[in-house]
């Protein structure tokens, strides 16, 4: 570690070894090629450049990608149509219904999602792969807490016994993550909606710090305990640049910073074609968190 | 300082009453709600509650079905049970009591569940819609606790939307069916919640949580686990814990629960008992549940999990 300095986790390195071996094994396949599917509606700029990452990340692996892109004008009938084709093509082994579909559009992206088949869920984000999670049961892991799992792994960062703050209380990676951690050992999770006061006097007792308010440089160096690990998830717009919820000061009271951008957005790059090439084998990615997850015969869920 | 002792009964029997109006309303709509348990082996607390919710069911007019399967059953006859059930009109809410044979797989069994009559909300779509705070069923003993806990805060004057928002919730415990839709429950009103479990009492270190709580959930099976010196002055503690431990002076068995009652009403400003506390409330819950489900399978009927008070 450097004097005074957080040893940066880097994510866009683990999310290229990752994506490294998932070529190599795609390579060395025999059968159909892998497809990976994504569904955007809308061209809302975010998302349009979210979607042509994974695009790429797809096909530098050596996964099909198969792109659908629907107008925002879309009626929910059509893309839950859209959706069910998808599902039930047996060819594409996993589908990405990339969030938030346009405001204004009165597209419910909950029932959308829904007619997502669990075993194609690979961001993890129907409440079915929430609720295999919750219960414990194989699935698809959301893939964004999934990835800083991993990204925590690999740096042989230790969770078990110790302490986590999470800031924030979103179903996309804030309660996934609690979750996660509680899977992996940790002695306590707290879970602190944004706006409480006392955030943190919360956060400075964890070992383990995640931000995902969304509000930029909420965390500073007064959050963090000595020598503790900070995950930046937060994204932030100021002046058309992505600024984390982390403040940079952090970095010299922590012992391990997930920057952000370069630690959680990477990392679920990776973890979502992790879960595609498990999928397209009939299983799904051995998570961090627990023991590898096997798909069981015949049950739905 | 007299800690208040939270009326378990009295809350029960309040919301009895209102799900004999809620059933009124259903029977003139044409809608019959029907319970089915399903018991495997011959574990004698879940036979007991399974004759309490019998009792109590039809006293109030809900079909009650008990299904008891002998403790070598075989998972695919088990199943085949569920799917029995899923197809009965008649049944509108399904609940597989624990403990489970080591043959059979609660994940299997519980993914077999019809959603729309998965009462307890152990399907995984509904376990993953209870943690998005979008549930269709809320589980019986969690919502126990938060209704009891409401009333409470209710009756002394406080709104519980706003009293719970930044106070701290901690939960000891982390079951399927009671710790983790605890913290959902949790966090929908507001509240920051610290989740641990009685691993951490190994470590030395469960106090360090619990004393911070303004609201303690226990819900650890473990008999007595709280105590005074555990929890802050003023502290709301809602105990979930059901133990049977040895009557000295009778010689039989009594039940506790996982605060040491005696001692952490000494510090509590409100505390719930074991008898007479989450209990009652819960088998309530339970029954308004499979009339729910009886709602779900007819319309679209504007009653809501979380009903308002």
């Amino acid at each position: 570690m450097a004097a005074g300095g957080a040893v940066v986790l880097d994510g866009r390195r683990r999310r290229d070894e990752i994506l490294g071996s998932l070529a190599a094994e795609v390579a060395a396949a025999d059968g159909p090629p892998v497809v990976f599917a994504t569904v955007l509606v809308g061209d809302d700029e975010a998302s349009v450049r979210y979607v042509a990452l994974k695009h790429a990340a797809a096909r530098r692996v050596g996964i099909e990608v198969r792109g659908v892109q629907l107008p925002a004008t879309v009626g929910q009938a059509a893309l839950e149509a859209e959706i069910t084709s998808l599902g039930t093509d047996p060819a594409v082994s996993g589908i990405l219904l990339q969030l938030p579909v346009p405001e204004g559009s009165g597209l419910d992206e909950v029932s959308a999602a829904a007619c997502i088949p669990p075993d194609k869920d690979v961001d993890g984000m129907t409440a079915t792969s929430l609720g295999r999670l919750v219960l414990g049961a194989p699935g698809h892991r959301p893939a964004t807490a999934a990835g800083i799992l991993d990204l925590l792994d690999s740096y042989r960062i230790a969770l078990r016994g110790r302490r986590a703050a999470v800031v924030g209380t979103g179903s996309m990676v804030a309660i996934p993550l609690a979750l996660m951690l509680v899977a992996a050992g940790v002695v306590s999770v707290s879970v602190i909606d944004p706006a409480d006061t006392d955030a943190d006097r919360s956060c400075r007792e964890a070992d383990l710090v995640v931000s995902d308010a969304a509000r930029a440089h909420l965390v500073g160096p007064g959050w963090v305990k000595a020598g503790a690990t900070v995950v930046d998830v937060g994204v932030s717009w100021v002046e058309g640049r992505l600024v984390g919820d982390v403040d940079p000061a952090v970095r010299a009271v922590a012992g391990a910073v997930v920057p952000n951008p370069g630690g959680a957005g990477p990392m679920t790059v990776a973890v979502l074609l992790a879960n595609t090439v498990a999928a397209a084998r009939g299983c799904y990615l051995r998570s961090a968190a627990g023991p590898g997850a096997r798909r069981v015969g015949g049950v739905g869920g | 300082m007299d800690a208040t002792i939270i009326d378990g009964a009295a809350v029960s029997a309040t919301l009895r009453g209102r799900l004999e109006r809620e059933l009124a309303t259903l029977r003139r709509s044409g809608g019959a709600p029907g319970l089915a348990s399903v018991v495997v082996g011959d574990d004698y607390a879940a036979h007991a509650y399974e004759r309490r919710l019998r009792r109590l069911a039809e006293a109030v007019g809900c079909r009650f079905q008990a299904e008891r399967l002998p403790a070598d059953v075989e998972e695919a006859d088990a199943l085949a049970t569920v799917g029995k059930l899923n197809a009965d009109p008649r049944v509108t809410g399904i609940l597989v009591l624990r403990p489970l044979p080591p043959q059979l797989s609660e994940i299997s069994l519980y993914a077999t569940l019809d959603p729309l009559k998965d009462v307890e909300a152990v399907h995984p779509v509904n376990a993953g819609l209870m943690a998005r705070g979008t549930p269709r069923f809320v589980p019986s003993t969690p919502a126990s606790c938060f209704w009891l806990l409401d009333d409470y805060l209710r009756g002394t004057g406080r709104d519980p939307a706003s009293w719970l928002r930044g106070r701290t919730v901690v939960i000891v415990g982390r079951s399927h069916n009671v710790g983790k839709p605890a913290i959902w429950l949790a966090l929908d009103r507001g509240a920051v919640v610290i989740d641990c479990d009685e691993h951490a009492s190994a470590a030395g270190r469960l106090a360090a949580f619990t004393r911070q709580a303004d609201v303690l959930i226990v819900a650890a099976g473990v008999p007595g686990l709280i105590s005074a010196d555990m929890v802050a002055d003023g502290v709301i503690a809602v105990d979930v814990g059901i133990n049977a431990v040895p009557d000295r002076t009778t010689g039989g068995v009594r039940l506790v629960g996982d605060l040491d009652f005696d001692s952490v009403a000494t510090r509590a400003e409100a505390l719930t008992p074991v008898p007479g506390g989450v209990g009652p409330v819960t088998d309530v819950w339970l029954v308004r549940n499979a009339l729910l489900g009886a709602v779900l399978q007819q319309t679209n009927l504007a009653i809501r999990p979380w009903p308002e008070h």
